[in-house]
């Protein structure tokens, strides 16, 4: 899988590194300012408020 | 696996014996030792080179060929004889087999590295990355919930801070009734130390709770006899209940509204209960606090601190666990309970922190929550 991706990355060496670095940050923003909010109110460990009735 | 597939793969297309010799594939990593065979290669390379052209195809396979070449100059044949001597595995093939063993491995790796090997192998190395990639997302979700969620609900509260602060110098608004998700109070935890203060929203939504702590809309507002209800997170989103276990009876938690600071107290634990006049009842902090049991008998669950079951939503009813109490207003005691997850990363319990209003400081002008620390006691 990552080696596909490096594969198919164009440039020398170095754009490759870049482009790699880049291609992680954008995952790891689509998970945390994405994915994530909207996985967690799904996942029930962080409830604080009894049920009122 | 691999093992298994490597002859089947090989064998069929390419009977050659070169190839034969598949599973000393999985050895690759090792060549470089065995190699020292090759190094002995690379030497006869030098000292004949007509041969070059008859070995490249074999030695010049790997990337590794030219590297080693600068290596045994003058090594080679000194290195020999105690190889021989030193190592199991050379002896067994110097003799025979050294001319051909080593370049059969040197094919290997642009096989692998150009077609991906055999497709097994692939398949292997795609789940393996995948699982770690997976592995790695779980982490960055625990980032996510102890640190992000902090910074953003952290920019959320200060804008609720400033929001609350133009409400209350705006005199329209004064006398409102606290609109769904926005700011109408501050919290105070003096025993947090002095700068510890969250702003309290209307409801216990999501949305509300991310900015700081809720307030249960169903129940009393700030000073009024009742049931005062207020939850916020115990971790991430700001964490402003994190240490919610920490207060002990007595301690100060007051609230700031518009017009007034409300000083409330926490309430007896239960094994405090008995002898509470004699013991922490003499401190000059507790001196409005006394179990309210010995008034009233309905309040008789009602402790500093309670573990419940996450389905009580009663914890916050005017009466703590007796919502059909049926109490006149004015016998009703002035309470205020807040309520986070317990244990901490879970939410298989609630914890209840039950408080009692024992002072009420009408907010003059200029009056800051420093001077109301002065007043009592609390600086």
């Amino acid at each position: 899988m990552y080696g596909w991706i490096w594969r198919h990355l164009p440039g020398p060496t170095a754009l490759r590194a870049t482009l790699a670095v880049v291609l992680a940050l954008g995952v790891v923003a689509l998970l945390l300012f994405v994915v994530f909010p909207w996985v967690e109110p799904m996942l029930p460990f962080n409830d604080v408020a009894v049920d009122p009735e | 696996m691999s093992r298994y597939e490597d002859p089947e793969t090989r064998e069929i297309p390419v009977p050659n014996p070169p190839h034969r010799n598949g599973p000393p594939r999985t050895q690759q990593p090792q060549w470089p030792h065995p190699g020292d065979l090759h190094d002995y290669e690379t030497h006869d390379d030098r000292t004949q080179p007509v041969m070059r052209p008859v070995r490249r195809p074999m030695s010049a396979g790997a990337a590794h060929g030219g590297q080693r070449s600068p290596r045994p100059p003058s090594a080679p044949q000194g290195r020999r004889p105690p190889q021989a001597g030193s190592r199991s595995r050379p002896p067994a093939d110097s003799p025979a087999t050294p001319p051909k063993e080593p370049p059969t491995k040197p094919p290997a790796p642009p096989s692998e590295s150009g077609g991906g090997g055999s497709a097994g192998r692939t398949a292997v190395r795609t789940v393996g990355e995948i699982f770690i990639t997976l592995g790695l997302v779980v982490l960055l979700f625990v980032v996510y919930e102890l640190y992000i969620t902090n910074w953003m609900s952290a920019k959320l509260q200060r804008e609720a801070n400033a929001d609350l602060d133009s409400q209350w110098s705006n005199e329209r608004e004064l006398h409102t009734d606290p609109i769904d998700g926005r700011a109408f109070a501050r919290i105070y935890i003096p025993s947090f130390g002095a700068d510890w203060s969250f702003t309290i929203q209307q409801g216990v939504d999501a949305a509300a709770l991310e900015v700081g702590p809720g307030h249960y809309k169903t129940t009393a507002m700030p000073g009024e006899p009742g049931n005062f209800g207020v939850a916020g997170h115990r971790v991430g989103k700001g964490a402003p209940f994190n240490d919610l276990d920490l207060l002990a009876s007595c301690d100060a938690v007051v609230i700031e509204t518009v017009d007034s600071f409300y000083v409330y107290r926490v309430l007896p634990m239960q094994d405090e209960v008995a002898g509470w006049a004699q013991n922490q009842g003499s401190d000059p902090r507790c001196a409005d606090v006394a179990p309210l049991q010995d008034t009233q008998s309905a309040y008789d669950q009602t402790f500093g601190r309670v573990i419940v079951t996450p389905d009580r939503g009663d914890a916050v009813s005017p009466v703590p666990y007796k919502p059909n109490e049926a109490m006149p207003e004015s016998e009703l005691a002035p309470l205020m309970t807040l309520t986070t997850c317990h244990p901490q990363f879970s939410d298989k319990e609630r914890m209840i922190i039950h408080t009692v209003l024992t002072n009420e400081y009408a907010k003059e002008p200029g009056a800051s929550y420093a001077d109301l620390l002065r007043k009592i006691g609390e600086a």
